[in-house]
């Protein structure tokens, strides 16, 4: 028993087990996911200070060696090695810099740029939406390999341009959500009443129309990301991404597919991590959502 | 406690005293809203990227009444036949086609954005659907006051808070309440929190547009009742929009009757029940049933037949000759305009005892 609970329940509760209660804050909180995205992010931030070898060293004798613990495997390579025998731990730590990045970008450029394009289509209409409809439907037929190459090809092989790139990809799926839902929204009647209020247009989208799709762009923010990490791996292994031999999840995946029979470490590996985030920002965007709406708040 | 206490005066003594124009203009015994051939009409068009138009709904056509301070003015019709498109452009919020919206002295119609925002002050509105109203994302209290914010109707946030409290106490809520959502609430208590953020900038009109419809019988006389007594105590001018007759002989001083975008008669409430001299007004009050079983089976029903046309293709003439009883050949002719055949009582008939030559 804790010794915080309070006595005056009128309630009679059913004392509660340590185990009990941190299991109930597990199902109420998103604790895991939190933690995975904590660790991605903590990763990321002291890479070099965690990873145990240089990632870019190879080591020919350690040449797809399995993880440790399987026949063969040595802690030596905890993870074990790929195949010119590069520490994959190590590569895995320095790759979730890059995701980590990546993220970053998607969340902030799907968010900033495409909630606030949506708002003005959205709620202005008239020639406003049909400009930035029209980018965004444009942007939508380009074919988005070809222009990466097309770009990478210009600008060269560097983090900037692959960061350049996705942030490119992440905003217009955001500006047709938030419009819709702009559409929708600016014709219920409590805005009409804050119109009649006298509030201003910047105060109606703000105050009234925001709040209603802010939810909706960071679910699909948390929900982008995992499709924003397999475009860098995409990138990266058509050799539009990170410049070899730096490490990224997705050029691991791409490196380590050609060798899934013998030594399936090598993409696995990175392939659940990619899983692991991918599925704690759904989590968190599934919470997020709740969180926002206040009708679902009290429900534990 | 001096800004409780202030909320309880009549709302146009502190708001005539800060703006000096308006309370000019109110003091002089002319009407407070006086609308002028009003027409709201909207565009239908079809097609895709190249858009022509294919016609106009005449939502409203052509319209003309006034409102005095303090009084109600009850405003029926069917489905379609445009109350709601009048009330909505009497606080603009449908922009008018044609015509003139005088309030308090002011035509709205050619006001810029900025005066038309410090005008809103003035008026407030409350639709039919409570739920609606009101942003599930906003307390109570933030809804409420949010005229007053927009405004910048307080002194502090102390202030702000005996503000708001003090509005939903007028409203017959509870302060403690304000830090409630929506959906916290029932039917009823969102209609008076709809009223109360009506109510927050001390306006003079205020549109209600159908406010108990959505609501439960036993409900709709708590709302009213809270309505008349705002009415008395702040003097309040109404534009009481329904389409149930006995909720607005209940409550209006005057009553218009819409039909297809039209006033067919205007009259004050105790004339028209007694006395109705159009055709449409006769009909609409043969359709309100008698509590008692023997006058009821005993009443005389006009039902007309067909439903009301199509505002995209008005007939010709009187609107309503199409489902007249007592049309003439001259009625798909003659465009009736509203005539007054006894003090306040104007009729849109030729048909009508004492309309004279058309």
């Amino acid at each position: 028993m804790s010794d915080d609970r309070t006595g005056d329940r009128t309630v009679a509760v059913e004392p509660a087990s340590r185990l009990g209660v941190t299991w109930g804050f597990v199902r109420r909180y998103p604790v895991i996911p939190a933690a995975i995205i904590g660790l991605l992010l903590f990763t990321a931030a002291l890479a070099p200070l965690l990873a145990p070898i240089d990632p870019l060293k190879a080591d020919l004798y350690s040449y797809n060696a399995p993880p440790w613990g399987f026949p063969g495997g040595s802690s030596g390579h905890l993870l074990g090695a790929d195949q010119v025998g590069r520490d994959i731990l190590s590569r895995i730590i320095y790759g979730a810099r890059v995701s980590a990045i990546v993220m970053a970008v998607s969340l902030v450029f799907g968010i900033g740029i495409g909630t606030t394009m949506g708002l003005l289509a959205g709620y202005f209409g008239g020639n406003v939406d049909e400009l930035i409809m029209r980018v965004v439907d444009v942007w939508a037929a380009l074919p988005y390999i070809m222009v990466a190459l097309v770009i990478v090809v210009v600008l060269g092989q560097s983090f900037a341009v692959l960061i350049f790139l996705l942030a490119l990809l992440s905003w217009p799926g955001a500006v047709r959500l938030v419009r819709a839902e702009t559409l929708s929204l600016k014709t219920r009647d409590y805005v009409a009443l804050a119109r009649v209020a006298g509030a201003s247009n910047t105060r109606i989208i703000v105050r009234h129309i925001l709040p209603g799709v802010i939810n909706l762009v960071v679910v699909s923010a948390t929900l982008s990301m995992g499709s924003i990490i397999l475009t860098e791996a995409t990138l990266s292994f058509l050799g539009a991404g990170i410049p070899p031999p730096h490490p990224s999840w997705g050029s691991m995946i791409s490196e380590g597919r050609r060798h899934l029979d013998g030594a399936w470490w090598v993409a696995t590996i990175p392939g659940v991590c990619i899983f692991l985030v991918v599925m704690a920002g759904n989590f968190l965007g599934d919470w997020l959502r709740d969180r926002f709406d206040p009708r679902l708040r009290q429900l534990h | 406690m001096n800004t409780t206490a202030d909320r309880g005066r009549p709302p146009t003594q502190p708001a005539a005293a800060a703006a000096g124009n308006n309370g000019a203009a109110r003091s002089s015994a002319g009407p407070l809203l006086e609308v002028k051939n009003l027409k709201v009409h909207f565009p239908v068009t079809r097609g895709f990227v190249i858009q022509r138009k294919v016609g106009t709904v005449k939502a409203v056509d052509g319209i003309s009444f006034t409102v005095r301070p303090g009084e109600t003015l009850g405003l029926v019709g069917e489905s379609g036949s445009g109350k709601t498109t009048t009330g909505r452009a009497v606080m603009m919020l449908n922009r008018p086609t044609a015509g003139e919206i005088r309030f308090e002295g002011k035509d709205l119609t050619g006001l810029s954005a900025g005066e038309m925002r410090r005008m809103r002050r003035r008026m407030g509105i409350v639709f039919q659907d409570p739920q609606g109203s009101l942003n599930p994302r906003m307390t109570a209290g933030n809804i409420v006051g949010e005229p007053l914010i927009v405004h910048r109707l307080y002194e502090n946030k102390a202030d702000y808070r005996a503000q708001v409290s003090e509005l939903l106490h007028t409203v017959g809520l509870s302060p403690a309440m304000a830090s409630r959502y929506p959906h916290e609430f029932s039917g009823g208590q969102r209609q008076r929190l709809g009223v109360a953020r009506a109510l927050a900038a001390k306006p003079s009109l205020i549109v209600l547009d159908e406010p108990v419809s959505a609501l439960d019988v036993s409900i709709q006389a708590q709302v009213i009742n809270l309505l008349t007594d705002l009415q008395e105590k702040f003097n309040l001018a109404y534009v009481f929009i329904a389409h149930d007759l006995s909720v607005v002989r209940h409550i209006s001083d005057r009553v218009a009757v819409m039909y297809l975008g039209k006033i067919v008669e205007i009259a004050p409430g105790k004339e028209l029940y007694s006395n109705p001299m159009h055709p449409y007004t006769r009909a609409l009050l043969s359709a309100v049933p008698t509590p008692d079983p023997v006058l009821e089976r005993k009443r005389e029903r006009i039902v007309l037949q067909g439903d009301i046309p199509s505002p995209l293709r008005p007939p010709p003439g009187c609107v309503f000759h199409t489902r007249c009883p007592m049309a003439i050949d001259d009625c798909s002719r003659v465009e009736p305009d509203l005539r007054e055949l006894s003090p306040g009582h104007q009729v849109a008939c030729i048909r009508a005892p004492g309309y004279g030559g058309y």
